[in-house]
């Protein structure tokens, strides 16, 4: 399904858990067709058990910069 | 841009151990710690005259296994699925068991050495490998297991931390034969000590100390990454030249030569770390004096300050030889482990009431609410001033008892900081559920 990215958050450089508020709050306007691109500095691991918990996808990517790219959209039907 | 399925695969994202599991470590941590000041402070002076005495070596071991190691491996196992993407199996019921035989064999240890008894020796010599071995194992069967491809330093060096561990379990498993089954076998117990603590404080301590500061000091300082040559090979280089050392202790003449350019080696390494870490801290971004960067700057300086010591000519004294144990224990460890818990047990209780909120829908406190700082800026003021007393006492063994109740008023502070959290977390359990419509956080 062809998803329109919402955002691009970026939450490098912040003290846990920031990132992770930030992450949840904007997830709480994200639509169904609608996916949520996050920059951040590592990968979120406490992030992924709350994210399958509440029905979201996401995919991770290392980046060049050893910072990572997370992508995340709502699992239709969840 | 490589794309990482394979995380996604291999972890399997079930439920995280229950909060009770590291908080039971770090919990227990700064008790023993209290015990441990609280015993120097009711001998005095006496404690503090040789490292050689039982009184000391009971305090150190309270201190080192009771305290440190207690608050690492509660660490390790919270760390190693957070950082590395790793599952320690059984997580729960492994941690329940290592919590028990660590608490019940450093008591015993601790009575062993104060009471010079050699059957209390042997129950030590059960507990405290019994849980230390189970601890390792668990690691390892763990650890060769698929990890996340940006945590390959961290966990390179949580290997070499607990190889040293083992060997230092082993060396002090021959020293307590020593000490149970006195006059059985003739050991050489001047090098084996020196090994065990050496293995103890700059192995299993140093290593682990520095593979997590890797991943601590940027995450939760928010300092620059660490340069390269740090988190290459240089905690197996560190480890070598741990091992060097340690071939090399007895050996005289070009042998001697040998060990020591490798104890100097070893020290410039330390140093090196120790300096880097300040640097990384005095350049942030943006710069805050919160507890854990003071207790960071504390103990890097402590180190630096120890391995300055261990350089001086008069290094083979008595009082330096102490004024080096705390400088390393009190001031390098101790302040470290300080430093950690107060970003690390906020960080977990959160953590725990973010899924608390999908079943109750209570938000849970910012960050900042879980941990008062002006209560953890007072405690580190307490640490602080407990340190350079403890380090005075040294010199001037009448300082002794006022240091030491200084210590163990800032570690009981300590505890009673972190117990807040566990408070807060409970009184959220246990408050009624509120019907907050929480668009995205139903079930």
């Amino acid at each position: 399904m062809e998803r329109r990215m919402s955002a691009v958050l970026d939450v490098g450089g912040l003290e846990p858990p920031e990132p992770m508020v930030r992450i949840l709050e904007a997830l709480d306007t994200l639509g169904p067709d609608e996916q949520l691109r996050v920059l951040i500095d590592r990968e979120p691991v406490p992030l992924y058990s709350i994210l399958q918990r509440n029905g979201y996808g996401h995919r991770t990517t290392a980046q060049q910069d050893h910072r990572y790219e997370v992508l995340i959209w709502l699992v239709p039907g969840a | 841009m490589k794309p990482v399925d394979a995380p996604q695969r291999a972890l399997s994202f079930g439920d995280h151990p229950p909060l009770s599991l590291p908080l039971r470590f770090f919990l227990s941590a700064p008790l023993f710690a209290a015990l441990a000041a609280g015993l120097l402070a009711w001998h005095g002076a006496p404690a503090l005259l040789t490292r050689w005495s039982p009184q000391t070596l009971a305090v150190t071991h309270l201190m080192v296994l009771g305290c440190l190691s207690m608050t690492m491996i509660g660490a390790l196992l919270q760390l190693l699925p957070v950082v590395a993407g790793i599952q320690v199996p059984r997580a729960a019921r492994v941690g329940a068991v290592v919590h028990a035989c660590l608490c019940a064999g450093t008591l015993v240890l601790a009575c062993a050495f104060w009471q010079d008894s050699p059957a209390l020796f042997r129950v030590a010599m059960a507990l405290l490998p019994g849980g230390l071995l189970l601890f390792v194992g668990v690691c390892t069967v763990a650890m060769w297991q698929y990890h996340l491809p940006g945590s390959g330093a961290v966990v390179a060096g949580i290997r070499l931390a607990l190889a040293a561990l083992v060997l230092t379990m082993t060396l002090g498993g021959m020293l307590a034969s020593a000490f149970a089954w006195p006059g059985l076998i003739q050991l050489p117990l001047q090098r084996l000590t020196d090994l065990h603590a050496m293995w103890g404080m700059l192995g299993w301590v140093g290593l682990l100390v520095i593979a997590i500061a890797f991943q601590v000091a940027p995450m939760f300082m928010l300092t620059a990454p660490y340069p390269c040559h740090l988190t290459g090979a240089y905690a197996t280089w560190m480890f070598l030249l741990l091992g060097a050392v340690s071939l090399s202790s007895g050996w005289s003449g070009r042998g001697a030569l040998l060990h020591t350019t490798c104890a100097f080696l070893l020290a410039a390494g330390y140093a090196l770390f120790g300096a880097t870490t300040l640097h990384l801290l005095a350049r942030r971004k943006r710069p805050r004096a919160d507890p854990t960067t003071l207790y960071w700057c504390t103990a890097m300086a402590s180190l630096l300050a120890a391995i300055g010591l261990w350089t001086w000519p008069s290094a083979a004294s008595g009082a330096t030889q102490l004024a080096l144990g705390v400088l390393l224990v009190a001031g390098f460890a101790l302040s470290a482990v300080c430093g950690m818990l107060y970003k690390i047990v906020p960080f977990l209780t959160w953590y725990h009431l973010q899924q608390l909120r999908e079943t109750n829908g209570r938000k849970p406190p910012s960050i900042s609410q879980i941990i008062p700082e002006r209560h953890a800026q007072w405690q580190f003021g307490a640490h602080a001033a407990g340190l350079l007393l403890l380090l005075a006492a040294c010199y001037q063994p009448a300082l002794a008892r006022p240091a030491a109740a200084l210590m163990c008023a800032a570690c009981l502070a300590l505890w009673l900081n972190l117990g807040r959290a566990v408070r807060l977390y409970r009184q959220s359990r246990n408050a009624p559920n509120q019907h907050l419509s929480v668009p995205h956080y139903h079930e």
